[in-house]
């Protein structure tokens, strides 16, 4: 079975307000362990099979010229096969044209810029180090070397936003011309520099008419829905992000990675000393076929595709139709969802409530 | 070891909640060594988890222990613990009959309370001797002088040789032991009479049936013996009996004086009722003792399992808790919002926080609770009187000629400083004034009439953030009274529903319709629609609020560790909405069917 395979690089420049992943600030010597700890474990788990590669952070683009050649050759070795799906995340302060240079040597081929919002008040507010104009460069530098799967993420409901700052933001980044946007409601979540700041969530309906206002806008520049918080230009899918949705296996390595191998779903240690000596696994959850099957409605409604009646059937040896008909129909009456294409999905102007239909559905 | 009567104490403790009567307790067990350092749990008597957690007793207990006393003799002392909260009050008229005498705890820096107070004079009604023990003497704010001066002026009891103790400390316990023999009366009866034993609890055991606790007071019964019980003159044999010390110890008989457990393979848990008297078949007393009598449930609400399914199960649930709690009262009830459930009888709030919390947590079985209502006597113009206790059944309102409702008096003890906003909270829910009187130069009790409904509506909760904790009350009922009452309906999408009626004072239905609408947008989770609450009555709507639709319920990003967090998230969430009701396409909560009960109207 193809899995795919996500390497976490848990170090930034500068930690942003928001971010609850694992990261450290950038230290040359604890990165040069971390590299030799996290090839070490690419090497005991056997990854195989692999059909994606994706480097998220963190900022991966923080480390320094050799370390990045280190990591991207060893990946390249092992893993590279023509085609291959490969993306980088990395921030604009930290992308030089060197290292861009390096990507194209080793075969990444899709590159996720950090940019969440190109509005000056709110980028210090998130205590990033980037401006609009950094991002044009960086878009301009990428394509020159070939490397036009960019995509870009947007955070919006942040402290003071208001509807203008985020037409103005979606419309720069409708202009950068790239080919995928990720869009993420704020969420304040503890161990944060905004939870410590005491910063309250905007409410729901203020979320509902931020979000809808990217839907429409993003529509109407030749993007597509193809997930909650994901468009793209036709074809431009993430490959590795659907990997996740449609409930398939993936190796996740490094610090706080998690995994999905052989139908045991597990964590990584969050703890860099721990994972420095081999102390890897933090939580572990071995999945029956009916927890299998609830995430596999959990994850394909978040598709605009919805989820395929023929192979859940198979896979489940069901018939969803029948088996879930009551919810189904309740479901279907009120307009919540509808099939499409011998599919399931949420209606369109419920997706940001898919939640809401899930529970309805589940439970 | 043979005890004669004159080396028997049966004694219990009366004291106001958190003035240490547990504590107490712990110390005697432990000072004669009944209970060693080591075994002692906080609080042993207090044995429901619900107990020992929320520091207050709910059921009696009793404890069989031997004191070896300053002049040299052994002594047995049976000490049974009583609750000390005013729904209770019946729980320790039971226990009061089976002693002599009793500890009067009376704690230092708080004084007599209301509570106190009204068992005190249950005790004297019932004889007992009163020893009066002043707790908490090592507190900084603890003065022996002012509380000894308020024992005297307010319940009347010498307290020339009072003992002041720290029971937390174990100061000055081995005096109260000493009291204990010294001042208490030994039991009186006679061994050769015929049996007389008093029933005073009874708990159901799997493997032996009912069990009952007994004091002896005349004849002697053995293992062996038919015995009957007199009230619903029933026969069985003795199969097991003996005393806790605390722990069960089987003996082979129990004789006058005696306080223990008898099981004789009782079946019907509604055969043991306590106040009833077990005599010997062969020779048996020619009438039963005293006993006492059944308390009356003062407030009914209904009871339903979110889980239909559990409709059985909280049946016999309820059958089971009934052997311990004469006072508790269920019958069959349907309703067309919560299906099928039962109306129950409580003593006060408390209670029925105690029943709903013993139910779900010793039965595993979610419940929703309607709001409380108490029971109104409704005349209608064909000269019939309904007794009305579940507003959903309200009559029609043109056969109604007048409608009357429980009155109370109730003692309300506080410092002086607060009376000025304790009267106010008693006008607010329709108090009459009868007395105000000086306890002492700090304290006064305040005496008022008022609706038992204004009471059942959050009245203690109130008074306690008026007074900053520091008043008590305790209520009587006094009879019933004509008064402007109308039945509220809540409607939910424009239907009524029936588990959410009450009845209101016809003043204050503006408000507590504003309220109760408000409070129910609150706790109701937004739905796909928009969703109308709305208060009406008579069909006139004089409320509104608006539960919104649902606008964002999603996780925007779901990625690698981000999917098995939001499963366990959905899968708790499932646990919540397991106990919520659909009505209609509505989830609601059970929270929101007591709402009525937390409105503040203020806000």
């Amino acid at each position: 079975m193809e899995r795919g395979l996500y390497i976490h690089i848990p170090f930034c420049d500068n930690i942003c307000a928001y971010c609850d992943f694992a990261k450290f600030f950038y230290n040359e010597n604890l990165v040069d362990q971390y590299l030799d700890a996290l090839i070490n474990e690419i090497e005991d788990r056997k990854c195989n099979n692999v059909c994606s590669i994706y480097i998220g952070g963190g900022t991966p683009s923080s480390l320094n010229i050799n370390q990045l050649e280190k990591l991207l050759s060893y990946l390249n070795t092992n893993f590279y096969k023509k085609d291959i799906p490969f993306t980088i995340e990395a921030n604009c302060e930290n992308l030089s044209e060197e290292k861009i240079i390096l990507f194209n040597k080793y075969g990444v081929n899709r590159v996720s810029l950090g940019v969440q919002s190109f509005n000056d008040e709110l980028i210090k507010r998130m205590n990033r180090k980037h401006n609009f104009d950094m991002v044009v460069n960086t878009i301009s530098l990428l394509k020159k070397h070939h490397i036009d799967n960019i995509s870009c993420d947007l955070i919006y409901g942040l402290p003071n936003e208001t509807k203008e700052i985020l037409l103005d933001d979606i419309k720069k980044l409708i202009n950068l011309d790239i080919k995928h946007i990720s869009t993420y409601a704020l969420q304040v979540s503890k161990h944060t520099v905004f939870y410590n700041q005491k910063i309250i969530e905007a409410s729901e309906d203020k979320y509902r008419e931020f979000y809808d206002l990217i839907v429409e806008e993003l529509f109407k520049n030749g993007f597509s829905r193809y997930e909650v918080s994901n468009f793209s230009k036709p074809g431009y899918e993430s490959f590795h992000n659907l990997i996740y949705w449609l409930n398939k296996e993936y190796y996740g390595v490094g610090l706080g990675a998690s995994s999905y191998i052989d139908s045991v779903r597990f964590d990584n240690t969050k703890s860099l000393n721990k994972y420095l000596t081999g102390e890897r696994v933090l939580n572990k959850e071995e999945l029956d076929i009916e927890d299998k099957e609830f995430y596999e409605l959990m994850l394909g409604l978040r598709l605009s595709k919805g989820i395929n009646i023929n192979e859940f059937n198979n896979k489940y040896n069901k018939d969803i139709l029948l088996d879930y008909k009551d919810k189904l129909d309740s479901l279907f009456n009120r307009g919540l969802i509808e099939l499409k294409n011998n599919h399931i999905r949420i209606t369109d102007d419920n997706v940001f409530i898919m939640d809401y239909v899930l529970k309805e559905l589940l439970f | 070891m043979k005890y004669d009567l004159d080396h028997i104490r049966n004694f219990c403790i009366i004291a106001h909640i958190d003035h240490g009567k547990s504590t107490l307790a712990d110390r005697i067990l432990e000072l004669t060594n009944t209970v060693s350092k080591r075994e002692l749990k906080e609080q042993m008597l207090d044995s429901m988890d619900l107990e020992r957690e929320r520091g207050i007793t709910i059921k009696l207990n009793a404890v069989n222990f031997n004191y070896h006393a300053k002049n040299g003799e052994d002594y047995l002392f049976n000490l049974i613990d009583t609750p000390g909260h005013v729904d209770f009050t019946y729980e320790v008229s039971r226990s009061l009959a089976a002693c002599e005498g009793a500890l009067l705890v009376v704690d230092a820096s708080q004084g007599v309370e209301a509570q106190t107070l009204a068992n005190v004079y249950l005790a004297i009604d019932n004889d007992l001797e009163i020893v009066p023990v002043i707790n908490k003497i090592d507190l900084p704010s603890a003065s022996m002088e002012r509380t000894i001066k308020e024992i005297e002026d307010t319940i009347g009891l010498p307290c020339d040789e009072v003992v002041g103790i720290s029971a937390k400390t174990g100061l000055n316990v081995d005096l109260v032991l000493e009291e204990i023999v010294n001042k208490i009366p030994a039991p009186t009866g006679d061994v050769n009479k015929p049996l007389q034993a008093l029933i005073f609890d009874s708990f159901y055991d799997s493997y032996r049936g009912v069990i009952a606790q007994v004091r002896v007071k005349e004849g002697t019964v053995k293992v062996g013996d038919t015995i009957l019980l007199m009230n619903p003159n029933l026969e069985y044999q003795v199969i097991e009996l003996g005393i806790r010390t605390p722990t069960e110890v089987k003996k082979d008989s129990l004789s006058a004086g005696e306080v223990g457990w008898i099981a004789a393979q009782i079946k019907d848990i509604n055969h043991v009722r306590p106040g009833d008297t077990i005599t010997l078949k062969n020779n048996p007393a020619d009438k039963p003792l005293a006993g006492y009598q059944t308390l009356n449930p003062m407030v009914y609400c209904g009871l339903y399992p979110c889980d239909s399914k559990k409709y059985p199960d909280l049946k016999e649930a309820l059958e089971k808790l009934c052997l311990n709690d004469a006072s508790l009262r269920f019958e069959p009830e349907t309703s067309q919002a919560l299906g099928f459930g039962f109306r129950c009888g409580f003593l006060g709030l408390l209670h029925m926080d105690v029943i709903q919390e013993r139910l779900e947590r010793e039965y595993n079985i979610d419940l929703i609770l309607t709001a409380p209502s108490v029971i109104y006597h409704i005349y209608l113009y064909d000269g019939t009187m309904i007794e009305l206790d579940n507003p959903a059944k309200f009559p029609d309102i043109t056969k109604v000629k007048e409608i009357q409702e429980p009155y109370v008096e109730a003692k309300i003890m506080t410092p002086k400083e607060f009376v000025g906003p304790i009267m106010q909270l008693c006008q607010e829910r329709r108090g009459i004034y009868s007395d105000l009187q000086y306890l002492d130069d700090t304290r006064m009790q305040m005496v008022y009439q008022l609706p038992l409904s204004e009471i059942v509506y959050n009245f203690f909760d109130k008074l306690k953030s008026y007074s900053k904790g520091y008043a008590s009350f305790d209520y009587q009922l006094i009879g019933y009274q004509a008064s402007k009452l109308v039945k509220m309906d809540i409607l939910l999408n424009g239907e009524p529903i029936d588990a959410l009626s009450s009845i209101v004072y016809k003043e204050f239905a503006y408000t507590r319709g504003n309220a109760i609408v408000r409070k129910l947008k609150e706790v109701i989770p937004r739905q796909q629609f928009e969703v109308p609450v709305q208060a009406a009555i008579g069909g006139k709507v004089i409320a509104r609020s608006d539960i919104k639709a649902v606008r964002k319920d999603v996780l925007a990003k779901c990625y690698g560790g981000d999917i098995s967090r939001k499963k366990k998230l959905l899968e708790k969430q499932k646990e919540g909405k397991k106990r919520m009701k659909s009505i209609g396409t509505v989830d609601v909560p059970q929270d929101a069917f007591m709402a009525i009960l937390s409105v503040d109207e203020d806000e």
